[in-house]
């Protein structure tokens, strides 16, 4: 049985309304941690939750710092390529976008990863747009191959891999593969893909259980939040959770909560969420899993990510560029996927992280140590 | 005199009838403070004693404090 | 302070006087301890008794607090209460009923009635119960200046076996918690206060320790040891939100948020 099946055989009208009609009670059953995780996590999603918002913060808080002590996992996207054969509605890489697209040659990529060494990371995402003729499994392969003996942990957020694929990278030392489904509303997510490989919704979904097949060490999985309900969105995507922790229980797996940013294509987000849903959702994950962990992009404010550090998350990028090329072949060029927030060095961001008296580490895996 | 007999903690106690309280007390615990005593389960406070006479069939319960948790 | 039906006390000991092997080390264990109240029992007197236990405690300064041990219904209690007003000339009173011979829980039932009638009739009525949360409060709202729970079944000198009801009572109450019985060691009555009672009371631990002053000197350290670092916040309690909201206020403040 695949996640699609786990995920079609669900009443989702019924989970809808149980969802917004959760009470108090339910909410204060789930934050003393009893019941089926789950239903925990509907309780702690729902509306009713929100007037206990400082308690969810406090046992986040709590939980977190009893499971992974105070320090914050640093890391830096390395955007590959902006080419992109798809056309998806909120995203500045959307092929008909007219933007000049980059795909960076070997030597470029020597000078990003150098750039990046320089600024201390050691944990290295790999990100690119979906155009397959140009970045396919070989161009990763080849990326990873020119990386690693310089980094310890490469992460892959770019296009779902068959399982041979994943197979392959991994043999090779990538540490971990992120698919964002955006959106587990089929429906929704049909709306906003109107071309390219990404249109086929199951494929996509079943990406990261293909990844767990191959072996893959960490899987990560989030949601791209204003697309549509949140709150019910991101149950879907803690299902998907479950159910592959079950099945790869050998794998460690991540959780992201991107907001939609501004990006080329002026699209804006249909269901926006604010700061205080965001830390909601930020503690109720973290309420659902305690050993999960939480990543932040500079998407974010630094003033929101300075706070939101203490409340659960447990993985920041920082000094972040969306575009190829934006380290230090072509430093301020305009292709950039979304606009960033938290623009600051990452001295800046470390002296902040120190300021709260959290320890920055730059890497806890080895490729050949483990 | 025409005796009565009389409950003190239980014990049978013979006195001649019209012995006050006070006389019964002072008679068999001497001179001692900080004791409590119920008449028919009525407590009778200390300055009351000597007006109270006994009577036949009377209950008389005394109790002072010890140790305890 | 420990304030109780307004009267102030800087120990936040109390100590039983029973089960001492004499009265001179029971007397020297309490000024070990610190304490400034100490319970008393009441018995029938025969006259030969010669124990005279009311003068040197009373000479001592020492504030008294008569139990109603022995008593097994509600309407036994009221008459010990009266008796113990009028041989001790307090109207401060421990209630604690017991049917039970065997481990002497205390009666809900009793206890609820007997405290609202002294209440009445004008008792400080500090009742010994078990870790109910909900009786507590109802005899808080009869009336009585304190609640005295139990950590563990008397005498056995197990800790605060009942912690997670103690929590709840400690929480909710608005008159002293008083952790009675079941306290066994310093480091039970140190997580007592700890967990923020108001004070402990003590008695088979220090009065059958080998040596019962050096015990009740440690007692002593330990209540205030509790005490302080209850004052001082323990770090990773409450899964419930303070009145303050430290984590999440800045979500109110709009300064570059959104």
């Amino acid at each position: 049985m695949s996640f699609a099946d786990h995920l079609n055989g669900i009443d989702w009208n019924a989970e809808r309304l149980s969802l917004y009609s959760q009470s108090a009670a339910d909410v204060e059953r789930a934050l003393v941690g009893n019941g089926e995780p789950l239903a925990r996590f509907k309780a702690l999603l729902s509306p009713a939750a929100d007037a206990h918002l400082e308690a969810m913060a406090q046992r986040s808080r709590t939980l977190t710092l009893q499971r992974f002590g105070r320090v914050q996992q640093l890391f830096a996207p390395l955007y590959l390529s902006n080419a992109c054969a798809n056309e998806c509605l909120y995203c500045g890489f959307s092929m008909s976008n007219p933007i000049r697209r980059k795909v960076l040659k070997p030597d470029e990529i020597r000078t990003e990863a150098a750039a990046l060494r320089e600024r201390g990371f050691q944990h290295v995402l790999l990100v690119a747009g979906e155009a397959p003729k140009v970045a396919g499994v070989d161009y990763y392969y080849q990326a990873l191959s020119a990386l690693l003996p310089d980094f310890s942990q490469l992460s892959l957020e770019v296009q779902p891999l068959n399982t041979d694929d994943y197979q392959r990278l991994r043999d090779a030392g990538l540490h971990a593969v992120l698919v964002y489904q955006e959106t587990y509303d089929a429906a929704c997510y049909q709306q906003l893909h109107t071309r390219g490989q990404k249109q086929d919704f199951a494929y996509r979904l079943d990406a990261l259980d293909r990844a767990g097949k191959a072996g893959v060490h960490k899987l990560g999985l989030g949601v791209l939040l204003g697309l549509t309900d949140w709150r019910l969105d991101s149950l879907k995507c803690a299902h998907h959770l479950q159910w592959l922790s079950r099945r790869h229980w050998r794998s460690r797996f991540s959780v992201s909560f991107p907001r939609l940013r501004p990006a080329e294509g002026g699209f804006s987000a249909p269901a926006p969420v604010n700061d205080r849903q965001l830390v909601q959702l930020l503690c109720a994950w973290r309420l659902f899993a305690p050993d999960l962990e939480l990543t932040l992009s500079t998407r974010e404010s630094p003033a929101l990510r300075d706070r939101l550090m203490s409340l659960g998350v447990t993985s920041l990028s920082a000094a972040s560029s969306t575009r190829p090329g934006g380290y230090a072949v072509e430093p301020g060029g305009a292709l950039e996927q979304f606009s960033t927030d938290d623009q600051r060095p990452v001295a800046e961001v470390v002296q902040s992280l120190r300021n709260q008296h959290y320890q920055p580490v730059w890497s806890d895996w080895h490729p050949r140590l483990g | 005199m025409k005796p009565i007999a009389l409950f003190v903690n239980g014990e049978v106690v013979q006195l001649d009838s019209g012995t006050t309280l006070a006389a019964l007390m002072n008679e068999r615990y001497g001179e001692r403070d900080n004791m409590a005593v119920a008449l028919n389960r009525m407590v009778v406070p200390r300055a009351d004693w000597a007006r109270t006479e006994l009577n036949q069939a009377d209950r008389l319960d005394v109790f002072h404090a010890v140790a305890g948790g | 302070m420990l304030t109780i039906a307004n009267t102030q006390f800087s120990s936040r000991l109390l100590t039983g006087t029973g089960k001492f092997s004499q009265p001179q080390t029971m007397i020297e264990a309490l000024q070990a301890s610190g304490t400034e109240l100490v319970t008393l029992a009441l018995r029938r007197l025969e006259p030969q008794h010669s124990d005279h236990i009311f003068q040197p405690l009373s000479a001592a300064g020492y504030r008294l607090l008569p139990n109603t041990s022995g008593a097994r219904s509600a309407d036994e209690a009221v008459q010990a209460a009266r008796l113990a007003r009028e041989a001790l000339g307090t109207h401060w009173l421990k209630l604690e009923i017991h049917p039970d011979p065997r481990w002497l829980m205390p009666d809900p039932v009793e206890t609820l009635a007997a405290a609202e009638q002294l209440v009445r009739e004008g008792f400080v009525v500090l009742p010994y119960v078990h870790a109910d949360p909900v009786l507590c409060k109802r005899l808080e709202e009869v009336g009585c200046a304190a609640v005295m729970p139990l950590g563990a079944p008397i005498g056995s000198n197990r800790g605060l076996e009942s912690r997670a009801f103690l929590d709840i009572i400690i929480e909710q109450s608005q008159v002293p918690v008083i952790v009675d019985a079941g306290i066994g060691r310093p480091s039970h009555a140190a997580e007592a206060m700890e967990r923020g009672a108001d004070a402990v009371l003590v008695n088979t631990a220090i009065a059958t320790a080998a040596d019962p002053i050096a015990m009740a000197a440690a007692f002593r350290q330990a209540v205030e040891a509790g005490r302080s670092a209850y004052l001082a916040g323990l770090a990773g309690t409450a899964a419930s939100a303070a009145a303050s909201s430290p984590l999440t206020d800045f979500l109110e403040a709009d300064h570059e948020l959104r």
